[in-house]
């Protein structure tokens, strides 16, 4: 769709990719549809070095420069000759990015030892930006230590990256069989926060402890964590709200089944329930149900169906003439009733990779997602496992059992939280017991 | 390091209770371990202003009724009042939330103005004012305005093409009006209609390029 002339009058722009086309409409209050990517270095960042590593890696991703614009029926992506300038941290994690038509829908900022990118979901999706922020961080480290000889180059041409892999995978009449909706899920309850932010808790933990504690239930990674989530979520319900499943969404990157190279939206989700009133709700049942629901769902064919349908209703030719000022209260309310669905949601982005030679310098790498409930980010890089948990709620009691299960079985966590007491000396809710 | 003994869990940072459970820590603060900036609350969102607004909109709105009951019911002039605060406090709104593109706030305005008055004149037993003064004098302003506006700032044509392209196409509206003899004087209509063709001629003309990818891009589907 985009033209490739780059010339001053007629910058090249872009549709909006299948997946990204839900998140201006439902994009408010704290679900602002962005997410950080967080990476921790041994010592403390040096802006003036990373606004020339981002000046150089944005040459290698010029399609992330864009603006989104109101068109008659659809936002679409401009390209803008607005050039960023990294900042110092400055605004919660996942705050809004797009103000208008001239903000740019990425950020990269820093405080400290840690370097920040938050990106509009419309722009790119996990795998997308995580491939960007390591070029970032490559290209950093490698300015910042030359003596070590790093030179990351990725092999993958702009057109690749540019290319809206929806479009290309979208077969008109390829239906297929989806999975019924699970009707209603559980909702978490809670106040929301008063300044309408995020809560984010970030817990840190061996890669190695963790896998050994799935291994002790006989299964994977992912698998171990989904079913500690759904457990750390009934152990907070009423038993009279029982009767409903608790439901989370997981997103899936497609590229793993379907060969692309983009950095565009290209995933889709799946869902797993389980009913803590028809089962025992044991750890190893939870697991067998979440693995076989895994098994079921994450095959190309289930996949495929579930990407066509979606692509239908964007290619339904009565949703495409509406004009955009009713189509954003349609496409809300369909996010609505979607969420209804949902009881949280889990998202596994995998392992950030960087040369070995640059592993030295670097702590961790974090993943937070904005929601309009609970979600939980996870993500390793070497051996350090990051949990991001970020909730439009106060309480934290999911989180709290969530790393209980995980103390329980000998796992050592280190907590940080964006949270801040003011008042020094004010009391902490279990002042009395305490002592 | 600080530590939770009930959530068995060390904390980073400096933090008075802990983050998962509310509790005491123990443990001396490593302040130099934090992750997240403490940050300054911003003073004045949006939505803020826009209920400030609304606040004395309404608190003009309750004065003037409440001083129209104690002075007696014989004219229902606070009617006005509230309904002009309605208008104002709409035209505010616009104003605020599309501040950061001026082109857009002005071509959101050109519309809104003329629709309001509309009704208020409608309302008001009509006279006609709304279409034979007000929609042409605000399409005038309008063009002129972006123009400036675009020429002061040195505004690339794509960035305001779409809002005075509207703004044009709405300032032939007093023609269609003049057409139907809804119009009683003439001389503001006509002067809109001609500045509106005249600037669409000269946009066809001379940026017929850039209209054709704005349109292209606004109006894909
Ligand atoms: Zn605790």
């Amino acid at each position: 769709m985009s033209n490739a002339k780059r010339n001053q009058k007629n910058l090249s722009w872009s549709r909006l990719d299948n997946a990204a086309k839900i998140f201006p409409p439902t994009s408010h209050g704290s679900a602002t549809g962005v997410f950080r990517l967080s990476c921790e270095l041994t010592e403390p960042v040096a802006p003036d070095v990373l606004q020339a590593a981002l000046t150089r890696t944005l040459e290698r991703y010029p399609h992330l420069l864009m603006v989104m614009r109101r068109g008659v029926f659809w936002y679409y992506l401009e390209q803008t000759t607005t050039r960023p300038s990294v900042v110092p941290e400055h605004a919660p994690p996942c705050a809004a990015l797009y103000e208008g038509s001239r903000s740019l829908l990425f950020r990269v900022s820093y405080w400290r030892h840690k370097v920040s990118l938050d990106m509009y979901h419309v722009l790119a999706d996990g795998a997308g930006a995580i491939e960007f922020f390591e070029s970032l961080m490559t290209a950093y480290l490698s300015l910042r230590h030359p003596e070590v000889g790093v030179d990351g180059i990725t092999q993958a041409s702009v057109s690749q990256r540019w290319a809206d892999s929806f479009q290309k995978y979208y077969k008109p009449h390829g239906g297929g069989k989806t999975t019924e909706g699970l009707g209603r899920a559980y909702r978490l309850r809670g106040v929301r926060r008063a300044d309408g932010g995020l809560t984010v808790i970030e817990g840190v933990a061996d890669v190695r402890q963790v896998l050994a504690a799935a291994h002790r239930c006989g299964t994977t990674l992912t698998v171990y964590m989904t079913a500690l989530l759904l457990s750390a979520i009934h152990s907070e319900m009423y038993v009279r709200e029982q009767k409903k499943p608790v439901v989370l969404t997981v997103p899936v990157d497609l590229r793993s089944f379907f060969p692309s190279r983009t950095t565009r939206n290209f995933f889709g989700t799946i869902r797993v329930g389980y009913d803590f009133s028809r089962r025992s709700g044991e750890i190893e049942d939870i697991v067998a149900c979440v693995a076989a629901s895994f098994k079921e769902e994450l095959t190309p064919e289930r996949l495929g169906a579930r990407m066509n349908q979606l692509a239908a209703l964007e290619h339904n030719p009565v949703l495409r003439v509406i004009p955009l000022a009713l189509k954003n209260p349609v496409l809300r309310l369909s996010g609505a009733v979607s969420d209804r669905g949902e009881t949280a949601a889990l998202s596994n982005v995998g392992k950030f990779r960087l040369p070995e030679a640059l592993h030295p310098f670097v702590r961790g790498f974090g993943v937070f997602m904005s929601t309009g409930a609970t979600q939980l980010c996870t993500c390793s890089f070497g051996n350090s496992l990051h949990f991001g948990f970020t909730s439009a709620f106060e309480n934290t009691e999911v989180q709290r059992r969530f790393f209980e299960l995980l103390t329980n079985e000998g796992i050592e966590i280190e907590i940080r939280s964006n949270e801040y007491h003011e008042e020094e000396g004010a009391a902490c809710s279990d002042a009395t017991a305490a002592e | 390091m600080q530590r939770c003994y009930s959530c068995r869990v060390t904390v980073a940072g400096h933090k008075t209770c802990c983050p998962l459970c509310g509790g005491q820590l123990s443990g001396t603060p490593e302040p130099d371990t934090e992750v997240f900036p403490a940050l300054e609350k911003p003073r004045f969102t949006t939505g803020f202003v826009l209920r400030l607004l609304a606040l004395i909109a309404i608190a003009v709105s309750v004065i003037c009724v409440l001083a129209n009951i104690a002075t007696g019911w014989h004219a229902l002039w606070s009617l006005f009042v509230v309904a002009g605060a309605v208008c104002v406090w709409v035209a505010a709104a616009i104003g605020v939330a599309y501040r950061r593109d001026m082109a857009q706030n002005i071509g959101w305005q050109v519309v809104l103005i003329p629709v309001l008055s509309f009704l208020w004149d409608w309302w008001t037993g009509w006279r006609g004012w709304s279409v034979d003064f007000v929609l042409p004098c605000v399409c005038i302003v309008g063009i002129l305005a972006m123009l400036l506006i675009a020429v002061l700032c040195k505004t690339p044509l794509r960035r305001f093409a779409g809002p005075l392209i509207g703004a044009c196409f709405l300032g032939l509206v007093p023609l269609i009006l003049i057409a139907c003899g809804r119009v009683r004087v003439l001389l503001p209509s006509l002067l809109c209609a001609g500045l509106a063709i005249l600037s669409l001629a000269a946009l066809v003309l001379f940026q017929w390029q850039t209209i054709k990818a704005e349109l292209l891009r606004r109006f894909h589907l």
